[in-house]
C-alpha cells in the first residue's frame, strides 16, 4: 500500500511452500542481499516472518526509479531460483 | 574534513563501531558498506557506488537525501537557539510544529508530547495509558495487546509490546504479563479467505481483552499496515471492528504510525488513509525525513481532557522536542504539502486494500500499486 511493499519468497506460488530457516538464510544473506547490493540496491531481505523483500523508498520516487527497483530485483530473483537450485517457481520474474 | 580510505573506516568500525542488530564478527561488520552521502533517491559508498536507497533509509527519507532547504532550516535554527527542554519552557518551533500536526492528524488528537524516536513513542504511549485508566478510576489497566510478528521497539517497555520472539528471549522476563499477542492480518497464510474469516484477527483481540480480564487491559497497539513479516494490509473492516472492540471494553486504540505516517501510505497519517479513528498516534523516523531525530504522541482530547488531568504527566525527555529537530520537521512538511494535492486530504482510497496472493499476480499487483502511488506521491 502507498509506498511500502513486501514481496514473500515461497518455493511454490500454488502450494506456497515455505523455505526452511537453513534455505531462508542462504536464500536472502547468501544470495539475494549480495546481489541485489552489487547491482546497486538498497532495501530489506528479512526473515522475520517468512523471507520477504520489503521495499519503502523514498516518496519522491517515481517511475524512473521504480523501473531500476524492478529491474535489479529481477535479476537477485533469476539469480536466486538458480541458487536454490530452481526449486522455486515462486520467484517468477 | 577528508574521509578515511574506505579499508581503513571498515576497520575501524569493526572495531570500535556496535552495529545495531549485529554480529561483532568480521563478516558483520569487517566489510561494512559505509555510506558517504546522499542525494534524492540515491546515496553513494566511500568507494564512489552509487545505490537506489529502496528502504528510504529505514523507513525515514520521504522527502529524499541532500535537500538543501531543510539543511538551511536546521542551520537558521541552530544559529537562532540549538536547544532548549520542552520542560518548563516552550520553544518557537515546538509549538508550532505541534499545532500545525493537531491540524493534520485526524479527528481530535489535537495535542502532542515529543519524545527523540518511535520506541520512545511507543514507551510514552503505554505510560500515558496507564495514568489515563488511574485517572479515570482504574488503576488496574496496565496490560497491552499486540500482534504476533509486530515490531513496536525494543527498549524494555516497547519490547514487550514487540511481537518477535526471536529478539525478547535473551533479555527476558519483559514486563511481567502485560504484553498480550494476538494473530496478524497475514491473509496470504490464511486459508479461509472469506470477509467475515479474514475478520477473526480482529475478534481475536476482544477474545484476548476477555481472556485477560476487561479490568486489567490497557490498550491495543497496531501499525496501519504491519511492518514486520512483510506489510501486512489490514482486510476490509479490521479497524472498524477493533474501534467498536476497544470502546466494548473502555480499552485505548493506538495506532503505531512510525512508519506509516507522513505519506508512506499515501496519506499525512496511516489511521486517515485507512478511515479509522485512534485515540493515540505515535510517529517518528518520516516526520523529519531523518535529517535529525524526533518523535512524538498525537493524543486526543479525550485523554488530555480527563478532568483529573491537572496532575502532571510526570515523564520526559531531554532532547524530545529538540528545537532543531522541530525546525526541520517544520520545512519537512512543507515539502510535503507542495507536494501532495490537498493537504490532509486522503489522494486515493481504494475501496479494498491489496490482496497478497502468489508472488507472481503480486509482482504485477505491485507494479499497479506503484503507477497508483506514484500519481499520488509528495
Amino acid at each position: 500500500m502507498g509506498y511500502f511493499y513486501g514481496i514473500e519468497l515461497v518455493k511454490d506460488p500454488v502450494t506456497k511452500a515455505t523455505f526452511d530457516e537453513a534455505e531462508a538464510d542462504h536464500l536472502l544473506r547468501g544470495v539475494l542481499t549480495p546481489k541485489l547490493i552489487e547491482n546497486g540496491l538498497l532495501c530489506r531481505a528479512d526473515d522475520r516472518g517468512e523471507p520477504v523483500i520489503q521495499l519503502s523508498p523514498p516518496l519522491i520516487a517515481g517511475p524512473d526509479e521504480f523501473a531500476e527497483i524492478a529491474r535489479i530485483i529481477r535479476i537477485a530473483l533469476l539469480e536466486a531460483m538458480e541458487a536454490m537450485g530452481a526449486m522455486g517457481a515462486g520467484a517468477q520474474p | 574534513m577528508t574521509t578515511a580510505p574506505t579499508s581503513d573506516l571498515q576497520a575501524l568500525a569493526s572495531a570500535h563501531l556496535w552495529g545495531h542488530f549485529s554480529k561483532l564478527t568480521p563478516e558483520d561488520v569487517g566489510g561494512t558498506t559505509v555510506i558517504e552521502r546522499g542525494d534524492g533517491c540515491y546515496v553513494w559508498d566511500t568507494t564512489g557506488k552509487r545505490y537506489l536507497d529502496g528502504l528510504a533509509g529505514l523507513f525515514v527519507s520521504q522527502v529524499g537525501h541532500g535537500r538543501r532547504e531543510l539543511a538551511q532550516a536546521m542551520a537558521a535554527q541552530a544559529e537562532k537557539l540549538a536547544y532548549f527542554p520542552v520542560w518548563t519552557y516552550a520553544h518557537p518551533t515546538a509549538v508550532e510544529l505541534a499545532t500545525r500536526l493537531a491540524a493534520m492528524a485526524p479527528g481530535d488528537l489535537n495535542r502532542v508530547f515529543f519524545t527523540t524516536g518511535g520506541g520512545e513513542a511507543v514507551e510514552t504511549a503505554w505510560k500515558l495509558a496507564r495514568q489515563f485508566h488511574v485517572l479515570n478510576g482504574e488503576p488496574g489497566r496496565y496490560k497491552v495487546i499486540s500482534r504476533n510478528l509486530a515490531y513496536h521497539g525494543t527498549t524494555l517497555g516497547a519490547l514487550t509490546i514487540t511481537g518477535l520472539e526471536a529478539i525478547k528471549t535473551t533479555f527476558g522476563p519483559m514486563i511481567t504479563d502485560a504484553g498480550i499477542k494476538v494473530p496478524n492480518t497475514n491473509s496470504y497464510r490464511a486459508t479461509d479467505t472469506s470477509p467475515e474469516a479474514l475478520l477473526l484477527p480482529a475478534d481475536a483481540i476482544e477474545d484476548a481483552i476477555v481472556a485477560a480480564g476487561p479490568e486489567t487491559v490497557a490498550a491495543v497497539f497496531l501499525e496501519p499496515v504491519q511492518n514486520s513479516g512483510g506489510c501486512f494490509t489490514p482486510p476490509e473492516g479490521y479497524f472498524a471492528r477493533v474501534r467498536e472492540i476497544c470502546d466494548r471494553y473502555g480499552v485505548l486504540l493506538v495506532s503505531d504510525e512510525v512508519i506509516c505516517a507522513f505519506g508512506r501510505l499515501g496519506d499525512w497519517f496511516g489511521a486517515s488513509r485507512l478511515g479509522y479513528q485512534p485515540d493515540m498516534i505515535t510517529m517518528a523516523k518520516g516526520l523529519t525525513s531523518g535529517y535529525s531525530p524526533l518523535g512524538g504522541v498525537m493524543i486526543s482530547d479525550r485523554i488530555a481532557d480527563v478532568p483529573a488531568h491537572d496532575e502532571a504527566f510526570l515523564h520526559g525527555i531531554t532532547f524530545g522536542g529538540h528545537p532543531v529537530s522541530c525546525a526541520v520537521a517544520l520545512a519537512n512538511l512543507d515539502h510535503g504539502a507542495r507536494r501532495s494535492p490537498g493537504r490532509g486530504e486522503p489522494t486515493s482510497r481504494p475501496s479494498a486494500p491489496p490482496s497478497r496472493t502468489s508472488e507472481t499476480s503480486r509482482s504485477s499487483g505491485m507494479s499497479a500499486g506503484w503507477a497508483t502511488s506514484t500519481a499520488s506521491s509528495w
